[in-house]
């Protein structure tokens, strides 16, 4: 079988090699999935809950530097789901920790574990209560007149909302990152649901929302093989102890769907995936317009070039949406989640991200 | 050296044509008007990847890196070829349809069990 090009004390080398490393990886699948099968504990970063309403909660980061940041930083995560503690994800790996150690009085919203009894949430309460809310409250705490604000996926299209609809709004400047503009761009889902005959009210009905394991499925088929490569990437790396360490920890979260309220996906299945009415300019909540042109903070756009859910051409739809002249806009190697909690997020997305906001964060 | 780089070339010139032979392939499944038998759909797949898989074992001395990633572009390339499926608008019919008659069929059948909604 072998060719006769190959030499045979290369194919011996190789072979010792692989038989070396198979010997690792058994010996770590022994102690790290047999032996100790728990997954690493995550969202280590010491915060405290700093405002409450109803399950969603603000918390507030505790500072790791002598000197803070004057502006303090607001992270607005994706509603519905999965849950936000990716973005704290394990010590060394963790967006949060990054951002504390660089001095920014950090918040982050947190939406809780969405179920049925939620269904009636919807964008405009969101936009219109708990937003302003969370922001006055951190105002008050810090006593700074302006925040920065930093939408992450469809915490970004809240934020977009958000800032729309209050021009004199109190951030300073505003960061989305993998954030949806242009929802005929959409991928997968804008295909699968963006559709006038998707069965929205029927599922809404039937089942309050969009339930955990409805939500895994949709995501899970958006890369079919998604699982398989997890898993042989894994194989392939499991003579590494740090990698088995990280793989825990994103699988775990991976596979740790939360629902999405019911009226929150009627008006993302309608008005956004189906229509592209907040594009458009045609997005109305609670009889106002939604003006994309009212948001003129300094802004900074990020995608990811292998994103599956937002794909780049959907987020970059922000840059030309908007009135900001301080704007910038980057694509970076990486897929939805990677991109800002990958093994390579710490090189690449997190210092650009610090850079930019500490030159616009004076008073 | 000169073996091996030689090698390396015939490898990825094979790769490229088991690529270019997937893609079509999937291509074809996927644009056909009729849906295909299943089993011939696999049976050729199969066919294809084997037939890769064993003559690429005989190009490279350092094949069991160059087979770990060859593979993790297979099952990348397997799952763009299921995305392009996936995102053809007769797949979106068939989601919205099962969606539809998924929920229907609970329906009746909780009304089935429980006559009571009904007058609820």
């Amino acid at each position: 079988m072998l060719n006769a090009t190959m030499q045979a004390p290369e194919y011996a080398r190789a072979l010792q090699d692989e038989l070396w490393k198979d010997r690792e990886r058994w010996s770590n699948w022994m102690t790290e999935f047999v032996v100790s099968p728990a997954d690493p504990p995550m969202a280590q970063t010491p915060k405290d809950v700093v405002w409450r309403r109803g399950k969603i909660t603000l918390n507030r980061y505790r500072p790791q530097t002598e000197t803070l940041n004057p502006l303090p930083y607001l992270i607005v995560p994706w509603l519905g789901i999965s849950r936000p503690y990716i973005l704290d994800m394990l010590p060394g790996y963790s967006m949060v920790e990054y951002l504390v150690q660089q001095g920014h009085d950090l918040y982050m919203l947190d939406w809780g574990e969405i179920a049925e009894e939620d269904k009636e949430l919807g964008l405009e309460d969101v936009v219109f209560k708990i937003l302003p809310r969370a922001i006055d409250e951190i105002l008050t705490l810090s006593g700074a007149t302006h925040i920065n604000l930093n939408g992450f996926c469809l915490g970004g299209v809240i934020s977009n909302c958000y800032l729309s609809l209050n021009p004199d709004a109190p951030v300073k400047n505003y960061i989305a990152i993998v954030t949806p503009v242009d929802f005929d761009q959409g991928g997968l889902f804008k295909v699968w649901v963006g559709h006038n005959e998707f069965p929205v009210d029927l599922i809404v009905e039937h089942l309050g929302g969009i339930p955990p394991h409805l939500m895994g499925v949709g995501f899970k088929m958006l890369r079919p093989a998604g699982d398989a490569t997890a898993y042989s990437g894994l194989w392939m790396n499991m003579n590494k102890k740090d990698y088995i360490l990280v793989f825990k920890a994103m699988n775990h979260w991976a596979n740790d769907f939360v629902g999405m309220p019911g009226r929150f996906f009627t008006q993302l299945q309608k008005e956004f995936y189906f229509q592209n009415k907040l594009l458009k300019g045609e997005l109305w909540l609670k009889g106002r317009r939604v003006d994309l042109q009212c948001i003129r903070q300094p802004m900074f756009v990020a995608a990811a070039s292998k994103d599956h859910i937002v794909p780049p051409l959907a987020a970059e739809a922000l840059m030309d949406a908007v009135s900001s002249t301080d704007k910038e806009y980057v694509e970076l190697p990486g897929g939805h989640i990677s991109v800002f909690s990958g093994r390579q997020a710490h090189k690449v997305l997190w210092p650009r991200l610090h850079e930019w906001v500490l030159a616009r964060s004076s008073h | 050296m000169s073996s091996s780089s030689s090698s390396s070339s015939g490898f990825f010139e094979l790769y490229r044509d088991f690529l270019q032979q997937t893609s079509g392939f999937w291509e074809q499944v996927a644009t056909v008007p009729k849906p295909p038998d299943p089993n011939e759909i696999w049976k050729h797949f199969y066919g294809i990847w084997t037939e890769y898989w064993s003559q690429s074992f005989t190009h490279s001395p350092d094949m069991f890196q160059v087979a770990q990633r060859l593979w993790m572009e297979q099952l990348d390339t397997t799952s763009k070829s299921l995305e392009n499926i996936m995102g053809t608008a007769a797949y979106g019919v068939a989601v919205r349809q099962f969606f539809q008659e998924q929920l229907t069929w609970q329906e009746r059948a909780a009304k089935a069990v429980h006559p009571q909604i009904d007058g609820a």
